[in-house]
């Protein structure tokens, strides 16, 4: 019976060898699985030892899960694959899935205001096809397309725009709830850091533009 | 901003003592008052705020790094954190002229206090080598916006070694000064 206690010790000298987390917990398991088998065929089984080395083999198997998720290849369907192109291409494509899951697919009439000056805006906008017309109190509009954020300065000051953002064609947007998106990169540093990329690139070239 | 800091005086890049106010005169400057130059708290918060620099020069804010040591200890510092092309300027107040005039807390327990230990425990376990102090070791830091008329747009005073904001929250500081300094006729 010995052999078990030997055999699940070389798998965790094993363990402790190897730098990849994944192998790790791997043979992390494969060693609590040796040390399960020493303590159920002992002649009077250690029950406490046996529930304890069971809930960690659980916690590591959860964990290869997650890990074996996180490695996988990114697949995007085609829309979120034009965006990801028009607009955020700087982000590591697993972390614009978590930007994605946020987004909704909007299509608006030629004509159909989408920003009214000076009420509060809630969302943010990204332009994938046709144009709009940001259109402001005094002095010519500004014609906005596919790939230009609508509503990043009220995202990043949280002012009321001052001017309305009109259709000017059939247009398709994504938009994001400010409340939601905000919430998403509070809780992720690095995401948050890509995203203000994005955001402030799109944000200098039109105060550069105007 | 209160004259009297304005007032105060910094040693720039070529040697020369330089009024605080003269930074911000052209264009909105953020001044990030670090510690001492060997301090690891520092390098930690350089890791971070380095790679956005650009960001912030872009948005038309001049980016200013004060520490506290000798000028020569200012040009190993440059060296050490390759900041020879960053988009910033490392400028040096041995004093503590500007640092004391902005009320930054100088103090053992922010050393060496309980938050102090737990900071500097975490600069290590990213990496961040320890070295002797090149400055003044009691000295905290800090980070400030300031636009081009003198007011202050952000401001964080450090309480220990570590306790520096976000990079983050510095280029969205930054935007937001993009934003109001240029006053687009459409503001959406």
């Amino acid at each position: 019976m010995t052999i078990f206690i030997h055999v699940a010790n070389v798998i965790y000298l094993g363990s402790y060898l190897v730098k990849d987390i994944l192998w790790l917990r791997a043979l992390t398991i494969l060693g609590g699985l040796t040390i399960v088998a020493y303590y159920v065929f002992m002649p009077s089984p250690v029950w406490a030892a046996i529930a304890w080395n069971v809930l960690f083999l659980a916690i590591n198997a959860w964990q290869i899960r997650v890990l074996l998720a996180e490695r996988r290849p990114v697949v995007l369907d085609p829309d979120s694959l034009e965006l990801y192109k028009l607009a955020f291409r700087s982000l590591k494509p697993r972390e614009f899935v978590k930007v994605v899951k946020l987004a909704r697919w909007t299509q608006v009439a030629s004509g159909e205001r989408i920003v009214a000056k000076g009420e509060d805006l809630d969302r943010i906008m990204v332009v994938v096809s046709g144009r709009v017309r940001v259109e402001p109190a005094a002095g010519a509009g500004i014609e906005l397309r596919p790939g230009c954020f609508v509503g990043e300065m009220s995202f990043m000051t949280g002012e009321r725009p001052n001017a309305d953002v009109v259709a000017i064609e059939p247009t398709r947007l994504v938009t994001w709830p400010q409340k939601d998106l905000r919430a998403l990169l509070e809780s992720a540093v690095e995401l948050r850091a890509a995203v203000q990329g994005v955001l402030g690139a799109d944000l200098i070239a039109k105060l550069h533009h105007a | 901003m209160p004259d009297a800091v304005g007032d105060a005086r910094v040693i720039d890049p070529r040697g020369e003592s330089v009024r605080l106010a003269s930074l911000w005169a052209a264009q909105p400057c953020m001044l990030v008052f670090l510690r001492h130059f060997g301090c690891i708290g520092c390098s930690e918060q350089l890791h971070e705020l380095v790679p956005r620099l650009g960001e912030i020069a872009r948005a038309g804010v001049r980016v200013v790094l004060i520490g506290s040591g000798s000028p020569e200890q200012r040009d190993a510092f440059v060296e050490r954190h390759l900041l020879q092309n960053a988009p910033a300027t490392v400028m040096t107040d041995p004093g503590l002229d500007a640092y004391g005039r902005l009320h930054f807390a100088r103090s053992l327990w922010a050393t060496f206090g309980p938050r102090a230990i737990v900071d500097a425990a975490r600069a290590v376990a990213k990496g961040h080598p320890h070295a002797p102090p090149q400055g003044d070791r009691m000295q905290q830091g800090g980070v400030l916006f300031v636009d081009t008329r003198g007011v202050v747009r952000f401001f964080h005073a450090s309480r220990s070694i570590g306790d520096h904001p976000p990079a983050s929250d510095l280029v969205a500081a930054a935007l937001r000064l993009a934003i109001e300094t240029h006053s687009p006729r459409a503001y959406v």
